[in-house]
């Protein structure tokens, strides 16, 4: 995938090295999590994009804004033109998504495992299953 | 004269629908079940298109579950399509009989608004018309999404799909694509830059991707035991 590293966020001694670390950070998490804790990651001037939409309300203390000049920010798809560029771009580059092809019949089941995190990485449902 | 008419509003009602075959959930609690639907007549510039795959997307799962707390049914999810055109409207030329066509999470826009007119069309002020759980222009006409066997679509609202990927694959970059796409684009992330990405799930995955391909140093935290397993696959 090109990722050069991975840390469990439950791995308090590696988190802790990554303190003022990065430039940026894409949160993707549907879920509630502490934004406070991920800013503290941030370098200086570093920026959080929030592009996941958890269903309830986060927390969040201006000092991890304010002592480090950083800032959080959000982004939703994007525009008609920008999507087409993002596709061609896919057919230059063979870039695609990992999935796991489903007949329709299957999705109350995928969507248990969704929760569950339970997939690599998108689950797709073949519609020739409901021809 | 009487006659006349009620034939005719019957030949409306035949004329303007197309049956189509999907899944809808009926309520937040319930689970998604086969539904028969129809879609719109092809106005001029529209065009029909058979869905061969559409993708899964958390947001799904957060609108059948009523979990933003605007959810309308029966709802037919899915937004992220790929398909064929196979009947075109009057006037729509932009694909042929047969093209791959794919369709993201909006299909109309109001077209007028400045973010309209720069393209950017997500941040519609007008009136944004999402693929499903949303109401066509007139207000009152459901959208349904791509859990179904066709879609009708005014083509400016229709992607092309380059040739040769795996249109499976392809289905999940009209919605998690585009969403960690277009930030890397905005923020200029490259070469040089050290990026996080929280979370490795449909639109994660593809962050670490389109990160990685721009030159970005990649890490990806993640929650739960599924990517420990992918650390020691080599798959991440």
């Amino acid at each position: 995938m090109g990722a050069s590293d991975f840390v469990l966020t439950r791995d308090a001694d590696k988190m802790q090295q990554l303190t003022n670390h990065f430039d940026f950070i894409i949160d993707t998490v549907s879920a509630g999590h502490d934004l406070d804790f991920y800013l503290s990651l941030l370098r200086t001037n570093g920026v959080m994009i929030c592009v996941g939409l958890p269903s309830g309300e986060e927390q969040l203390s201006p000092f991890n804004l304010v002592l480090g000049r950083r800032s959080i920010a959000g982004s939703l798809i994007g525009g008609l033109p920008e999507t087409q560029e993002m596709l061609n771009y896919c057919g230059r580059h063979n870039i695609t998504a990992d999935v796991q092809v489903i007949p329709i019949q299957q999705v109350n089941r995928a969507y248990k495992r969704i929760l569950k995190s339970d997939v690599r990485y998108r689950f797709v449902i073949d519609l020739a299953s409901l021809k | 004269m009487q006659i006349f008419a009620a034939r005719s509003a019957r030949r409306e009602i035949v004329r303007i629908m197309i049956p189509v075959k999907g899944y809808a959930a009926r309520s937040a609690t319930s689970a998604l079940a086969p539904f028969a639907f129809e879609r719109r007549e092809l106005r001029p510039k529209d065009v029909l298109i058979d869905i061969l795959y559409c993708g899964i997307c958390h947001s799904d799962l957060h609108l059948v579950r009523n979990e933003w707390g605007r959810s309308i049914y029966p709802m037919v999810p899915g937004h992220e399509i790929v398909g064929r055109v196979i009947e075109n409207g009057k006037h729509a030329r932009r694909f042929k009989k047969g093209d791959v066509a794919a369709v993201g999470c909006f299909v109309d826009s109001c077209r007028k608004c400045s973010n309209c007119k720069d393209g950017l069309q997500q941040y519609c002020t007008g009136g944004l018309v999402l693929t499903y759980n949303g109401y066509e222009k007139d207000g009152k006409t459901i959208t349904r999404g791509g859990y179904s066997t066709r879609i009708v679509v005014d083509e400016d609202y229709v992607l092309k799909v380059p040739p040769k990927l795996p249109l499976e694959k392809v289905a999940p970059l009209l919605c998690a694509g585009i969403t960690t796409y277009s930030p890397l684009r905005y923020w200029k992330i490259g070469k040089g830059h050290k990026v996080a990405v929280l979370g490795l799930g449909g639109l994660g995955h593809m962050a670490v991707k389109f990160a990685s391909a721009f030159g970005a140093s990649n890490c990806i935290k993640r929650f739960t035991k599924q990517a420990a397993r992918c650390q020691t696959n080599g798959r991440v």
